[in-house]
């Protein structure tokens, strides 16, 4: 027999165990939040497109030509693209996220599941639209004659792990928490605003370093999940920088460590998650 | 049963199954209580401005169901009866696991699937079709266990060829039907059923219950006036 009782927040593997056993379903709801989002559109999934690339185009003609920001960044357009790509991922997985619990609680108040699924689905349609993005870079690369074929191609992977921990642990946590508070989903927004301007996306970040100096602010600045993911993926894709560029020294091994204190993050956020999910339903 | 002291609600078993010869039991209530904390600030603005003490007076403490303990059997109908307000859907979430008790436990076996009010979990942007391997696949079926059964499903819900259209395009009748249809598919051990009845024609509520009657698992429901002839009482 399984049994519910009061205030039972439960294991970490339990969790996993169950979640594993929804996979099937969490599938499906990927789908549905993909399917539904451009639903009734003539343009349907053309619109996930759409959206990076009147960014790109923004910043490439505004920041980049008219500001004059591409000067000393060689190929402009590629190093934003890489960088938007990246604090994309992280912004849509901490955005939907935020909302999936409340968003679905059409579901959570009729039937038991396991509510880590809907903050995870909202982690799969993000990696979807990373995923299109990412093969856009790959296209575009190559039809530039700068196919990111290089043993920096590594940095890739750390970075793309950094980011998605993070935004996953944030996701869970304040999707949780949005449940209470309705107003964390608009202070998310503006945060992740915030955040888009404050890692080197369409600046360099040796701009920054020749504004910080070499001191704490600079380190503070450096180490942040996301400034540390957007650098690893110009690294890794952005051809034009390479042997021009200036990167942190250690890139790798501070991906690491950031990686690691990622994992823990997200086991204690999980933790604070199965504690206050018993009362979604009634909250909802 | 005991339930909270002001509204008193029993549990009834249908004579039908009452004969049954005692099976095991696929739900366990024991000494469950659940209180509600109602807030009256809900923004972040309010609760720091009632933070501390003084939030305190914000909060009103309500106990829907106090020291409830009961089992049911597989292969039983059982109804809860009550007043509006006395906790019949509370503890029907409760035995759900949608709502986590505030104090005792409750212990299940085998595979819920639950019908709690209009809605029944189905996304209005989706078409009928879609929503029914959604649906089935929250309530534990795999793909290929829905496509099996799809053509049962369809025809027992009747809709025809709405399954194409989106839900939101349904009448609330159609929409029950199909979230029916597709609960009593999956199988379940226990069925909970709470109030979504009362919207289908007689016709269609008397296929329901025939349908209940069939199939060898508990099903405790739930009504607060007496909609369903025969059933429960
Ligand atoms: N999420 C909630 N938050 C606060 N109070 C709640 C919540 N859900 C139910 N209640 C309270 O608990 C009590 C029992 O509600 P419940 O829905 O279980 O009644 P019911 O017996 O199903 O009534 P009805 O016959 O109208 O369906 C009610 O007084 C209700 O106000
Ligand atoms: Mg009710």
């Amino acid at each position: 027999m399984v049994g519910s009782g009061a205030n039972k927040g439960r294991g970490t593997w339990e969790s996993i165990r169950e979640i594993l056993a929804h996979r099937e379903m969490l599938a499906l709801l990927v789908r549905r939040d993909l399917k539904s989002r451009y639903k009734d559109s003539a343009l349907g999934f053309v619109w996930t497109l759409i959206r990076p690339l009147t960014q790109l185009f923004i910043y490439y003609v505004v920041i980049g030509k008219f500001l004059s920001a591409e000067r000393g960044i060689p190929e402009f357009a590629i190093y934003v693209f890489t960088g938007l790509t990246a604090y994309g991922l992280f912004s849509e997985v901490i955005g939907g996220g935020t909302a999936s619990i409340v968003g679905n609680s059409g579901l959570i108040k009729k039937i038991y599941l396991p509510r880590e699924v809907f903050p995870l689905a909202s982690v799969g349609s993000a990696l979807f639209n990373f995923l299109i993005q990412f093969v856009i870079i790959l296209v575009a690369t190559a039809a530039l004659g700068s196919f990111p074929a290089t043993p920096d191609f590594i940095y890739f992977i750390p970075s793309f792990l950094v980011l998605l921990v993070y935004s996953t642990a944030f996701g869970l946590l304040l999707s949780a928490v949005n449940v209470y508070l309705r107003d964390v989903q608009y202070l998310v927004e503006v945060i992740l605003l915030l955040a888009l301007w404050a890692s080197p996306v369409v600046y360099s970040w040796s701009m920054v370093k020749g504004i910080l100096g070499g001191g704490l602010a600079l380190q503070i600045y450096t180490n942040n999940p996301i400034t540390l993911g957007v650098l690893g993926f110009q690294r890794s894709l952005w051809l034009g920088g390479q042997g021009v560029a200036e990167y942190p020294s250690d890139l790798m091994m501070r991906l690491g460590v950031a990686f690691f204190i990622g994992v823990v993050l997200l086991l204690i956020f999980h933790r604070i998650f199965t504690r206050i999910q018993g009362n979604f339903a009634q909250a909802l | 049963m005991t339930i909270n002291s002001e509204n008193p609600m029993t549990l009834v078993e249908d004579e039908e199954t009452l004969s049954v010869p005692s099976t095991p039991d696929i739900v366990v209530i024991d000494n469950v209580s659940k209180r509600f904390v109602l807030r009256k600030d809900n923004s972040l603005k309010e609760r720091l401005v009632t933070f501390g003490r003084s939030g305190r007076r914000h909060r009103e403490i309500f106990w829907a169901l106090q020291n409830v303990s009961t089992t049911i059997q597989a292969g039983h109908t059982v109804a809860l009866i009550g007043h509006n307000g006395s906790g019949k859907s509370t503890l029907l979430k409760v035995i759900g696991g949608i709502l986590d008790p505030t104090s005792g436990q409750v212990s299940r076996r085998g595979r819920i699937a639950a019908l709690l009010e209009l809605g029944a979990g189905f996304h209005p942007d989706l078409t009928g079709r879609e929503n029914v391997f959604l649906n089935a696949s929250i309530m534990g079926l795999s793909r290929q266990e829905t496509e099996d059964q799809f053509e049962d499903i369809l025809s027992f819900s009747g809709i025809g060829e709405f399954i194409d259209t989106q839900v939101k395009f349904y009448s609330s009748g159609m929409y029950v039907r199909l979230a029916f249809a597709v609960a009593v598919h999956t199988n379940p051990d226990l069925l909970l059923v709470d109030e979504v009845l009362a919207v289908g024609d007689e016709a269609f509520q008397r296929k329901c219950l025939d349908k209940i009657r069939s199939f060898p698992g508990g099903r405790p429901h739930d009504h607060p006036r007496d909609p369903l002839p025969r059933t429960g009482h």
